[in-house]
């Protein structure tokens, strides 16, 4: 199992879409940052930015695991690890 | 005998469906074993039970002596390496991260062998390029590097030239023979192209809606094999006749062309046709195909 963890957090590290939504996710939170910011002029506590960009991230990682998944599944990845692993 | 690969009264069904009916097959150590069979015959079934993937409904196999029931099963396993239907690559990585990868599930902590592994497929000049900026060819041959991870035994292949052109078909074939060779890898390769496929089998086995029909080895092939003569004549009705006389087996290719199954004398042959004013244009000796082979065995199948 850690082998697989470890093959699979290797393709993550050089999966372009994992980088982009990180990036993505930060720029969520720098612009609801600066809304709420602007909008009621307090300064926002780290924890509640937290919590309140949590709803975000689950729409990311939804579309993030779809799409890292289905590739393993269209590319035959998953087959190939239950061939060597099985 | 030492075999590789040995199934026993295999079978495998969907439903209703039998896809594998009771198949004995027996891959010996260090050979090219073709497994022939039209589209839907189970062939790539057959590969999938080998692999683990399914499993069979009746039957058994053994991999290098060990049976699919045994415990040890799982570490013999890992000598086979395989492709089924298509590489499983990581088409936005480089050829040497998709061979890291391959490392990393297999367990393998040393990545030395990457570049060995790369030389062989001759990809180490293109080990940083992008699998998806790769020519089908070279994909299949980092199949084929990524199957040599762990150093199998065995490596199964399923259409491994299926869309290839010509350039990568003879790069595939001359792979397969060189890791035969020097490696003494024994291989499984299903394909359709009979014609290549008999320029590296060293054995094959005709599979025909789920039952193995026949298994025979390169040499028994050969044997086996119609030598026929082809014949280009003027006469063709006065040629008939004479070899309905004589009794000899014999074909109507066209208005001047017959093929005769026999091996005959060919001065008698000349000299008899020309004295019934029958002139012979043409004289071919040639040898049944593994294609017709195939399609008289499985036609001699389809009618029993």
């Amino acid at each position: 199992m850690i082998k697989l963890l470890k093959a699979g957090f290797f393709r993550l590290r050089k999966e372009a879409i994992f980088w982009i939504f990180i990036l993505l996710s930060i720029i969520a939170s720098i612009f609801f940052l600066n809304l709420w910011n602007s909008q009621y002029d307090i300064v926002v506590e780290l924890d509640k930015i937290i919590n309140e960009y949590a709803i975000f991230i689950g729409f990311f990682i939804a579309i993030f695991v779809s799409v890292f998944v289905g590739k393993e599944q269209m590319y035959g990845i998953i087959r190939n690890k239950i061939i060597v692993r099985t | 005998m030492d075999y590789v690969l040995e199934t026993n009264n295999l079978r495998k069904k969907y439903r209703r469906n039998e896809v594998l009916i009771d198949v004995n097959m027996h891959i010996e150590k260090g050979a090219i074993y073709g497994l022939i069979g039209k589209n839907g015959a189970g062939k790539t079934t057959l590969i999938r039970v080998i692999c683990g993937l399914q499993k069979p409904t009746a039957g058994n196999y053994s991999i290098c002596g060990v049976s699919n029931v045994s415990k040890d099963i799982s570490k013999t396993r890992k000598k086979i390496g395989a492709i089924i239907e298509s590489p499983s690559l990581c088409l936005n990585m480089s050829a040497e991260d998709n061979l890291k990868k391959q490392y990393k599930i297999t367990g393998i902590p040393n990545l030395e062998g990457i570049h060995d592994i790369l030389k062989i497929v001759k990809l180490d000049d293109k080990k940083n390029k992008k699998v998806k900026n790769f020519s089908l060819g070279m994909k299949q041959r980092l199949g084929i590097a990524i199957a040599l991870v762990g150093s199998p035994d065995f490596i199964i292949l399923d259409e491994p030239i299926n869309g290839l052109d010509p350039e990568g078909i003879i790069e595939i074939r001359e792979l397969i023979l060189k890791l035969n060779k020097e490696k003494g890898i024994t291989f499984l390769i299903s394909s359709h192209y009979l014609d290549e496929l008999s320029k590296i089998a060293t054995c094959y086995g005709f599979l025909n809606d789920g039952k193995i029909v026949k298994e025979i080895s390169k040499k028994e092939l050969e044997q086996d094999f119609k030598k026929k003569i082809q014949i280009k004549i003027d006469n063709v009705k006065e040629c008939v006749r004479y070899l309905e006389e004589t009794r000899i087996p014999y074909k109507i290719i066209s208005d001047e062309v017959i093929d005769i199954y026999e091996k005959i004398n060919v001065t008698k042959l000349v000299t008899a046709l020309s004295k019934r004013n029958c002139i012979v244009n043409n004289f071919q000796e040639k040898d049944e195909t593994l294609e017709s082979y195939y399609l008289n065995l499985i036609g001699g199948a389809e009618n029993d």
